[in-house]
């Protein structure tokens, strides 16, 4: 015997599953936090405050094709780091330096072969990366933007990731 | 004072003035004789202020329990401490019970290195030969000695079998020869960005794959015919001893031009000690468009020293010739994204002798941040009544992680007067930490 689905009832059916998929996926975008702010942090004292051209000042010094301020500050930039593979430098990489964590890699093996440059230290806590920028007159580094507003340190610029 | 006691006092002061207005009120109102509406309306009051007072402990309990004092610690004092143990672990890690090395008076000292080894088959017409031809390990130490001064130096330790093509025809691997060349050693003063000086023995500031030079970033560890053998002076010196200022300039609207210099005068080692040779450089890097742009110029003196051929070059080491000479060149570079394309152009304009030529365009392809292919096209006039060659090269690199990089190339090598030709295929890997 050969069963015969309504139209009606296969079309039913295939409303629910149509339905249930578009649910799965707004529960599913519903997981997404959205892009989170960070801000570039500088030591308190520094009076470099270029909007426009922040982005690619710093970008320079923490790659150390430059080492001064644009300002000519007296105090060389003092570039933090954070952990490799942490949202900060995920945010960092990707949004203020433009570049792969391969392209990276290339950049600081080509200095240290060419000058003996290094990399900037890594700082894992956003307190520590706060204290240290706080003590050097040239320190930058990435901090979330919540706990930028900190003694010692003001904010560059923000950028979302 | 704690949080806790704060707001208990806050309460027991609330409910005290409660109990003293109702204190205070109720004098007067028992010599004008209350009404029982009155008494219910104080009632409620009362009502009202215990079960504020109890809402107050409930809050000061709740605050008391989330607070450091209370023995609990806050979600972001829980990482903070997570990291700074993370920090301690890895510190304790990498030092455990070891002794620390200390400079004895620089700042910070960075000590690194590399070693490339290769695996070379040449094919003549007549002959073919093959070796581990290079066993090249050099270690790198890297000194800040004060804010401003830096020092570097590269000692090489290299063990080579040069391949000879004095006759073309019949290619093959000399003896394996020993050397331990101190490779570059310089100090450098920076005044500022823009006017640095450096001294000592330096790469030779022309051309792109020149300044670049170490094997950790080559797609191919042959540089290009003109810069071979390794340190010699083709068309100009790959190394030389003497002093150069350098610097660079921010340009452009919002400083992403970078307009860079160097000025320099030396020595080379494989002419006369006083044959001084001066040049300079200045390259443009275009923003973030991956376009760099270089011209270049050299004047010196060449003394007649041949040394031996080596490094697959058709150049001894040494002049043949002795003469002045006066050598430009220019360099296009566009690295982004996918695309890394190099090309180099120099003419040696040689004073009573034959002028020298040299030309190579290197296109490359990065397939994924592990795998490179690329081709060069590469010609050389090396004058001195040597004959002309043309190389064409085809090879990829894999970087399994960014430190190591393995290289397969085949080069096809076309010798202009004799009509020889030859075919060489080279595997090479260069470790660097």
């Amino acid at each position: 015997m050969i069963f015969h689905m309504p139209k009606q009832l296969a079309g039913l059916m295939i409303a629910v599953v149509i339905c249930l998929g578009l649910m799965v996926e707004m529960a599913s975008g519903g997981d997404d936090a959205g892009p989170v702010e960070y801000a570039v942090i500088v030591n308190a004292s520094n009076t470099f405050a270029d909007d426009a051209s922040a982005k690619s000042v710093i970008k320079q010094l923490f790659l150390k094709d430059r080492e001064e301020w644009p300002n000519k500050a007296k105090d060389p930039s003092k570039p933090f780091g954070r952990a490799a593979g942490s949202p900060e430098s995920k945010a960092f990489l990707a949004e203020v330096l433009g570049m792969t964590e391969a392209e990276l890699a290339k950049h600081w093996i080509s200095l240290k072969q060419k000058t003996g440059q290094t990399p900037p230290r890594e700082v894992a806590a956003d307190g520590m990366l706060i204290r240290f920028v706080a003590k050097f007159p040239g320190g930058f580094g990435v901090v979330k933007a919540d706990a930028a507003q900190a003694d010692g340190v003001k904010v560059l610029f923000t950028f979302k990731h | 004072m704690s949080l806790g006691s704060m707001f208990k006092a806050q309460g027991g002061v609330a409910a005290l003035t409660l109990i003293l207005l109702l204190a205070g009120a109720r004098p007067v109102q028992a010599a004008e004789s209350i009404s029982p509406g009155e008494v219910a309306d104080l009632r409620q009051q009362l009502a009202d202020s215990n079960a504020l007072i109890g809402s107050l402990n409930e809050r000061v309990q709740t605050l008391e329990a989330s607070s450091p004092s209370g023995g609990g610690l806050s979600p972001s004092d829980e990482a903070r401490i997570a990291a700074l143990e993370d920090m301690f672990m890895d510190m304790d890690e990498r030092v455990g019970t070891r002794g620390l090395v200390q400079a004895f008076d620089a700042i910070s000292i960075d000590i690194g290195g590399f070693l490339t080894q290769s695996l070379t088959v040449v094919k003549g017409d007549g002959s073919s030969d093959a070796s581990f031809n290079n066993t090249q390990f050099e270690l790198l130490i890297a000194a800040q000695i004060t804010e401003e001064v830096s020092f570097f130096v590269a000692q090489g330790f290299l063990r080579e079998a040069d391949v000879d093509f004095t006759t073309p025809s019949m290619p093959f691997f000399r003896k394996s020869a020993v050397r331990d060349p101190l490779i570059i050693s310089w100090a450098n003063y920076k005044h500022s960005d823009a006017v640095q000086v450096r001294v000592g023995r330096f790469v030779t500031p022309q051309g792109i794959i020149n300044i670049e030079h170490f094997p950790p970033v080559l797609l191919d560890i042959n540089q290009p015919m003109f810069l071979r053998p390794f340190s010699g002076n083709t068309i100009f010196p790959n190394f030389l001893s003497g002093a150069q200022v350098h610097g660079k300039f921010f340009l452009g609207e919002n400083g992403e031009d970078v307009l860079s210099y160097a000025i320099f005068t030396g020595a080379f080692t494989g002419s006369d000690a006083d044959d001084f040779i001066s040049g300079g450089r200045v390259q443009l890097v275009l923003g973030d468009s991956g376009f760099t742009v270089g011209g270049n110029f050299t004047h010196g003196h060449r003394t007649a020293m041949p040394g031996a051929l080596g490094g697959m070059s058709i150049v001894p080491g040494g002049s043949l010739t002795t003469n002045d000479y006066n050598a430009g060149g220019a360099d296009l570079l566009f690295d982004k994204g996918a695309i890394i394309w190099k090309t180099e152009y120099f003419y040696s304009g040689e004073q009573g002798n034959e002028d020298r030529t040299a030309f190579y365009t290197q296109p490359g392809y990065r397939l994924n941040d592990k795998w490179i292919v690329f081709y060069r096209y590469d010609y050389l006039d090396p004058g001195q009544g040597l004959e002309q060659s043309t190389e064409h090269m085809i090879g990829f690199n894999f970087l399994p992680v960014s430190t190591v990089r393995v290289r397969a190339v085949y080069i096809r090598k076309e010798f202009k007067g004799t009509d020889d030709e030859a075919d060489i295929l080279q595997l090479s890997t260069t470790f660097s930490f």
